[in-house]
């Protein structure tokens, strides 16, 4: 089973992405299955095949428990965590379709041994090849602290949750052409010297050129903190990123079969 | 001890009032702590024992709740977002969740800060420094627009400091360590303002194991070794180099919200950041104001050009002070200048009456 985890923080349009990609994939006949586990998202643009909010809702947990919406949603995602099988079941019983997993937008809810990080590491062990999606809002690419800002929380994220990540640019469509900066250089880097000479050049980040070098040096020999430009409007953009994370939870591959039967088939 | 809270001016005429053009920030005036943190890491419960602690000392503090969703604020508070807009009410009429409830409630205050800037002005005389309680969210106030102008707003009047609250009990494992001081390096590029670590929760597990591992990087890397997959092995190890430069001089404070311990350090750190703010930020702020000035005088000049590109040709012989005239009708004509390009700007021209 193959799947992605749509992470990003609220607002960067993590409902929306889900969305758009049930609509390709419904024109592509791609089998499917939309798994919602952010207990607070009543409001989506789909509709959800599981539903975390079948088994419990913030705004209840709120009332009863008397919690605020914080503690609310982490009391959520430990009962789904205590209900792992309950989750595992409603998968397995869609083995053959593709799991797109829209996921809360808290941080701290991915932290090593945080409640989400747990179910995730369920899944992948019963078997399930996920990929996460990081989304992140372009029109912060507006100056390079900006873009390094969230550039360190990407990493962050890619650090706890320790999976194959593709991170996006959302809202492509709406960044400002007219600005100092065009996406294209945030988005690909190919010049780190130049982004490192552009934050040394910002106001107030000057005593930060040590700190400056080291983070432009991550980004460079990692070549991990590269950025997808994203429109869900626009098709190419999304078949883009639908390639990419096929490529990095291993999907790509499943068209030539498995491996195994094809070396018997050839010893045969 | 609870204090009445300040109700935001209401009325449309005091809303609309122009405000006075920017000068740059008030470094003699008080300074403002903007209390950030995971949820969870004891933010509220922090701010409720430094109120307490500068209470004791006869030195209060002016207080401001930003959490729209807190049930009851432990301490007393001077100017209350739950005054201005309700989260109940916001999360009904919207048909939000609590997610957007709160970054709305944050727009909703956002268009009356500076309001909330002039009564801060104008107490400054009665408190020794104002602390800002942010929503148990932290990505709510971080990411969202509302979180960047309020943030902005209040360095740009007068000194401004960061304070990070790190939830001890929790960093014990590096790679949650790891993440949680990243992400406070995230937010130090975001704000480039004066930025203080405080590790809460000392009664519960001595943070001294973060500041080993924070001045000592081989140390950090033998907790990382044995407590990583070899997933990430090298990224870790390269971040880990990252933040070490990260440390160098940043301000670490531990702190128990419980027991009171560690809060003389706090106000020591608060006093250090500020002269900080003095040194860096204030230069750093004119320094772009002036750009801004520049810009701004350059868009004119661009305006002024191209309206006298398609000033319409006057018969000035007919007028008894042709100067005076063309300068009156110059003012005239940019006063009517609006946000559209050229084009529009040409066919407001060919409709003005030709003498």
């Amino acid at each position: 089973m193959y799947g992605v985890l749509v992470i990003g923080a609220p607002g960067a349009g993590k409902s929306t992405f889900c969305a758009g990609l049930t609509d390709i994939f419904s024109q592509t006949k791609r089998p499917f299955l939309t798994i919602n586990l952010d207990p607070a998202n009543d409001t989506m643009a789909y509709a959800p095949d599981v539903n975390i909010t079948e088994m419990i809702t913030v705004n209840d947990v709120m009332d009863r428990l008397g919690l605020g919406p914080n503690g609310a949603l982490k009391y959520c995602i430990e009962t789904l965590g205590a209900n792992c099988n309950w989750l595992l079941q409603k998968i397995e019983a869609n083995h053959k379709k593709y799991l797109i997993i829209d996921c809360p937008g808290q941080l701290e809810l991915y932290k090593s041994e945080g409640e989400l990080w747990k179910v995730i590491r369920f899944l992948e062990k019963s078997g399930v090849r996920l990929c996460a999606l990081h989304l992140a809002d372009s029109l912060y690419c507006s100056d390079p602290s900006k873009f390094i800002s969230v550039a360190l929380s990407t990493l962050a994220t890619m650090v706890t949750m320790e999976m194959p990540q593709v991170n996006c640019l959302s809202k492509a469509d709406l960044f400002s052409e007219d600005g100092t900066y065009d996406l294209e250089f945030f988005s690909h880097l190919p010049d780190v010297n130049r982004l490192l000479d552009l934050l040394n050049e910002v106001p107030g980040l000057e005593k930060y050129r040590k700190l400056n070098e080291a983070i432009c040096g991550v980004i460079s020999d990692f070549d991990l903190v590269s950025f997808v430009p994203l429109a869900v409007e626009n098709k190419e953009s999304m078949m883009k990123v639908i390639q990419m994370v096929d490529a990095a939870n291993g999907f790509s591959l499943t068209e030539q079969g498995d491996i195994r039967e094809l070396i018997l088939n050839s010893k045969a | 001890m609870a204090e009445k809270a300040e109700n935001l001016p209401s009325s449309s005429a005091e809303a609309s009032e122009e405000p006075s053009p920017q000068t740059g920030p008030n470094v003699n005036q008080k300074p403002s702590i903007l209390v950030l943190g995971m949820a969870g890491s004891g933010k509220t419960t922090f701010v409720q024992r430094l109120t307490a602690f500068l209470h004791a000392r006869k030195t209060p503090p002016y207080v401001i709740n930003l959490d729209p969703a807190v049930s009851k604020v432990p301490y007393p508070v001077n100017v209350d977002i739950r005054d201005t807009v309700k989260y109940k009410e916001v999360m009904k009429e919207f048909g939000m969740g609590p997610n957007g409830a709160i970054m709305t409630c944050l727009n909703l205050m956002c268009t009356r800060f500076d309001k909330v800037i002039e009564l801060i002005n104008k107490r400054s005389s009665d408190f020794s420094v104002c602390l800002l309680d942010t929503p148990g969210q932290i990505e709510a106030f971080t990411w969202s627009a509302s979180g960047s102008i309020i943030t902005d707003s209040l360095a740009s009047s007068h000194p401004t400091v960061v304070m990070y609250i790190v939830d001890s009990a929790r960093a014990t494992n590096p790679t949650t360590f790891m993440s949680n001081m990243l992400y406070a390096c995230s937010i130090l590029y975001r704000t480039k303002l004066p930025f203080i670590v405080v590790f809460n929760k000392a009664d519960i597990v001595k943070p001294t194991f973060a500041l080993k591992w924070m001045q000592d990087f081989e140390r950090f890397d033998e907790a990382l070794e044995d407590a990583r997959s070899s997933y990430m092995n090298d990224l870790s190890r390269s971040l880990s180099l990252v933040l070490d430069e990260f440390y160098c001089g940043l301000k670490t404070v531990c702190v128990s919200s419980a027991t009171g311990e560690g809060f003389e350090d706090v106000m020591t750190a608060i006093d250090e950041s500020v002269e900080a703010y003095k040194k860096e930020y204030v230069p750093m702020y004119e320094k772009v104001l002036a750009e801004k000035k520049l810009l701004d005088e350059e868009e004119r000049k661009k305006r002024d050009e191209e309206t006298l590109k398609g000033k319409a040709v006057h018969d000035l012989n007919k007028v008894a002070n042709p100067d005076e005239f063309l300068e009156s009708e110059l003012n005239s004509k940019i006063d009517r200048i609006h946000l559209g390009g050229v084009d529009e700007e040409n066919e407001e021209d060919a409709e003005l009456e030709r003498s």
